[in-house]
């Protein structure tokens, strides 16, 4: 007994003594591997009125690998556009200093996925990459997102919060998580620099807003100095102040003056009083619209060929010099460009064929929600053995009449090719009269097209406003239902317009959703306006006022219309709450689609859900076949408290001119999406939301009544 | 219209609101429908109408109080709707409220015209 307990201390005690040894010698066999990830950030600060510039951003790994005789490659997932990398490496035991390019993502879109490849042999590297993220500045203030870096394939074992180098003069003024919700501002000093202060921000920072700081005394001084002025003014207690107001109130005279006297040159019998009516701005709407039609039927469609091709990125220029050997000149688009559009774009006839190659499986579900369903409206698909399996048996099952199998799409085989040849060269539509133009003169014909699909929107819209502040005898319930049915009419006439011409012209003449920038995709998009949806915004608005303000007895008083738009631009450039709330609302409409953040998007949001709540009561969203569509609701909406301005006191017109010309105006831009079955369906909610809104009004020019001293309303 | 003819309206109008109310208490839940529906198609948007505008022909105060009617309802649903977890008060007490609320702005309107 005495013995084994002998025996049993000695053997814990070489254990004892063993076990340190033979823990080092396992942590030399296999030494702890870990990577740090850290991002520095420097705001391309811009304070312009309107503009954009780059933000850079350095990207830095940090790491130490156990010793691997083979690469290791990883990803790196981010909203930053990767431009170059360097590697400072230990390779076999030498230190070596190589590029490691990100090239081109594997993935793109807002968020972008780059492969990358460590050497075989690393133990110790740091990589450096360089990247640019765009920025926007609006009003003086500078927005840009913050910096998002995810690291898969590496055993990343900390990241630090973003840092954000700020410039001595500069102030970072606000802070919005990833959704664009408001967050309490927080950051903190790390240090300075080059007279740049380094801070660090949290990591749900999503969009940073930056300005000089001199921008909030400055704003606060002319806010108040405002405020003072308009407030003397209405009270009528600054009689000098009148010499302010008198040019502005003259301006519209001397425009009228100026405009009359060189367009009478042309025609002694012209005056511009006599175009701004009714009947003139629904001729000239109609006239643009057959104008619009005329010039697509003659002069389309485009002579290119077009091809979507679904594949990796990466291939898509070889297949496109593969459809180029097939069938001569052709365009080719990729999905990621716009795969929400395909519906509308395919309908209209704007693609020839569909190739279908090696698509990234992460994207694939775009695939299936957005094209696949509309696939049936492409003449040719071809699909390539490297494609899914599963999605080549669901397109081959689907549309068997159309597909075209091959080996590989970006080499063709000669017998290939001329199984291919034929059928994509009688895919292609040509001009009923036999006048099919040149790439180039197509290009002009797209641009002409596609200003004039501006002036559409401004003419429509112009009539609706100059019928609503027509001064007429009609009782109310007439002029309700003229101003409602115009409104219509309007809408669906520009509609129909649109999606006439961009079948005629096989290219959309714009899009709702579709990539900002891009060129190629739209008619309007020739001209540099993507989808187009800012300057028919634009259109909309300008062609609402001017329809309400110019003609001759307008109910609009132009003096309170103009004191109401006096008092929005001073509380824009106003920094306190109610401004940062309306500048953040103008983001929606000029800014890129990350600019949709804080207080007015919650808002607008809740507004979205009111008008989906009274879309959905009268039967919005029976099935997928009647999509709803806000912006649509929010057109017809806007058009009903039109027809009650005549019940508006003179200070509550400007207000629901300004409030209706946004409203419809917005609304509008929606007559770019080409989808009859939304509008069909916004018809009935937008006008009983719009009784909604006008009930707020009257409310509104009730209280501006009783302030006047008149309870009574206006019979 | 004169006043008595008036007052009598809108004493029927107070009491076809308090039934419609009332269909909320599980007891008179069983009252038909097709006494509530045309109350919510018509009354709300009457007194609506008399409110802000008062239209002159049968035609037009028809319109407009299934227009301002349908609007209050549609209205109301749509507020629900944004935050399901939130339901306090049902839809059959709030647009009756709202009509008798509507009703009573009426009165005084009227009263005050009257000694004008």
């Amino acid at each position: 007994m005495q013995k084994r307990v002998i025996l049993g201390f000695t053997i814990a005690f070489v254990v004892i003594l063993i076990a340190p040894w033979a823990g080092k010698a396992q942590a030399q066999a296999t030494p702890p591997s870990s990577v740090s990830v850290l991002v520095q950030f420097h705001p391309g600060l811009v304070y312009d009125v309107y503009g954009s510039s780059p933000s850079q951003a350095l990207v830095v790994l940090n790491g130490n690998l156990s010793d691997i005789p083979r690469t290791t490659p990883f990803l790196i997932t981010t909203n930053l556009k990767l431009v170059t990398g360097i590697l400072n490496a230990t390779v076999n035991g030498q230190t070596e200093v190589r590029n490691l390019s990100p090239g081109r993502p594997n993935v793109t879109g807002p968020i972008n996925t780059y492969a990358l490849t460590l050497p075989a042999h690393i133990t110790r590297f740091e990589l450096s990459i360089q990247g640019t993220e765009g920025g926007f500045s609006f009003l003086w203030r500078y927005l840009v997102p913050a910096p998002y870096v995810q690291i898969a394939g590496l055993p990343v074992t900390s990241q630090v919060p973003d840092q954000v180098a700020i410039p001595s003069g500069t102030v970072l003024s606000h802070e919005y998580g990833p959704g664009g919700s408001v967050l309490a501002l927080s950051y903190y000093l790390i240090g300075r620099s080059n007279g740049e202060a380094l801070y660090s921000i949290p990591y749900n920072v999503g969009v940073m807003e930056f300005q000089s700081n001199l921008f909030l005394p400055a704003s606060i001084a002319i806010t108040s100095v405002s405020l003072i002025v308009v407030a003397l003014l209405a009270l009528n207690f600054f009689e000098a102040g009148r010499r302010i107001v008198l040019p502005m109130r003259q301006w519209f005279d001397k425009l009228n003056l100026f405009v009359s006297k060189h367009l009478s040159r042309l025609s002694p019998r012209f005056k511009l009083r006599a175009v701004v009516q009714p009947r003139k701005f629904l001729a000239l709407f109609v006239l643009c619209a057959l104008v619009m039609a005329a010039g697509a039927a003659v002069g389309g469609p485009d002579p290119r060929i077009k091809a979507l091709i679904i594949s990796d990125p990466a291939n898509a220029p070889g297949i496109a010099n593969s459809l180029q050997q097939v069938a001569g000149n052709t365009q080719v688009t990729i999905p990621s460009q716009d795969p929400g559009d395909f519906a509308v774009m395919s309908s209209e006839g704007a693609f020839n064929v569909v190739v279908i190659s090696n698509y990234p499986v992460a994207q694939l579900h775009e695939f299936t929600s957005f094209i696949l369903p509309s696939l049936g409206n492409v003449p040719i698909i071809i699909v390539d053995k490297s494609a899914n399996a599963n999605l080549s048996i669901a397109v081959m099952s689907l549309y068997p009449g159309q597909v075209y199998r091959v080996q590989n799409a970006s080499s063709l085989s000669a017998t290939e090719m001329q199984t291919l040849s034929g059928p994509v060269i009688s895919a292609h539509r040509t001009n009923e009269l036999g006048l099919q133009l040149s790439v180039g003169g197509f290009q002009t014909l797209l641009a002409v097209e596609g200003v004039l699909s501006f002036v559409l929107v401004f003419l429509g819209w112009a009539y609706l406003g100059s019928l609503a502040s027509e001064p007429t005898p009609r009782t109310d319930l007439s002029n309700l239902v003229r101003v409602v049915s115009a409104g219509v009419f309007v809408f669906i006439f520009s509609e129909t317009v649109y999606i006439a011409t961009s079948s005629l012209l096989a290219l959309p003449l714009s899009l709702h959703a579709v990539t900002s920038g891009a060129h190629d995709l739209t008619a309007v998009g020739v001209i540099g306006f993507g989808g187009g949806s800012t300057p028919r915004l634009a259109a909309g608005v300008l062609g609402v006022l001017v329809g309400l303000i110019v003609p001759t007895g307008s109910r609009i008083s132009r003096n309170d219309f103009l004191l109401i738009a006096g008092v929005l631009l001073v509380l824009v450039a106003n920094p306190l709450t109610a401004g940062q709330f309306l500048y953040e609302g103008m983001l929606f409409f000029v800014g890129p689609y990350w600019t949709a953040v804080g207080t007015a998007l919650s808002a607008s949001l809740s507004v979205k859900g009111f008008l989906y709540g009274i879309g959905g009561v009268f039967g919005g969203n029976v099935s997928p076949v009647y999509l709803m569509s806000a912006g649509k609701i929010l057109y017809f909406a806007g058009v009903v408290p039109l027809a009650f301005l005549p019940r508006m006191g003179k200070l509550t017109g400007a207000l629901t001119a300004l409030g209706v010309a946004l409203l419809i105006g917005d609304g509008g831009v929606r007559v770019g999406e080409m989808t009859p079955t939304k509008t069909v369906i916004a018809v009935i909610p937008g006008v009983v939301a719009g009784f909604a809104i006008a009930a707020i009004l009257l409310a509104l020019a009730a209280a501006e009544l009783y302030a006047r001293g008149n309870w009574r309303f206006r019979r | 219209m004169n006043l008595p003819t008036r007052q009598v309206q809108n004493a029927a109008a107070i009491v076809y609101s308090v039934v419609v109310m009332a269909t909320i208490i599980p007891g008179i839940a069983s009252v038909s429908n097709l006494i509530v529906v045309p109350y919510f198609l018509v009354v709300p948007g009457y007194y609506a109408d008399l409110l802000v505008h008062r239209s002159s022909t049968f035609i037009e105060r028809t319109f407009y109080s299934v227009a301002w009617s349908s609007t209050l309802l549609a209205a109301m649903v749509a507020i629900k709707s944004l935050d399901y977890s939130y339901q306090p008060v049902p839809i059959d007490v709030i647009i009756p409220s709202i009509a008798i609320i509507f009703l009573a702005f009426d009165v005084v309107k009227e009263r005050r015209e009257v000694e004008k």
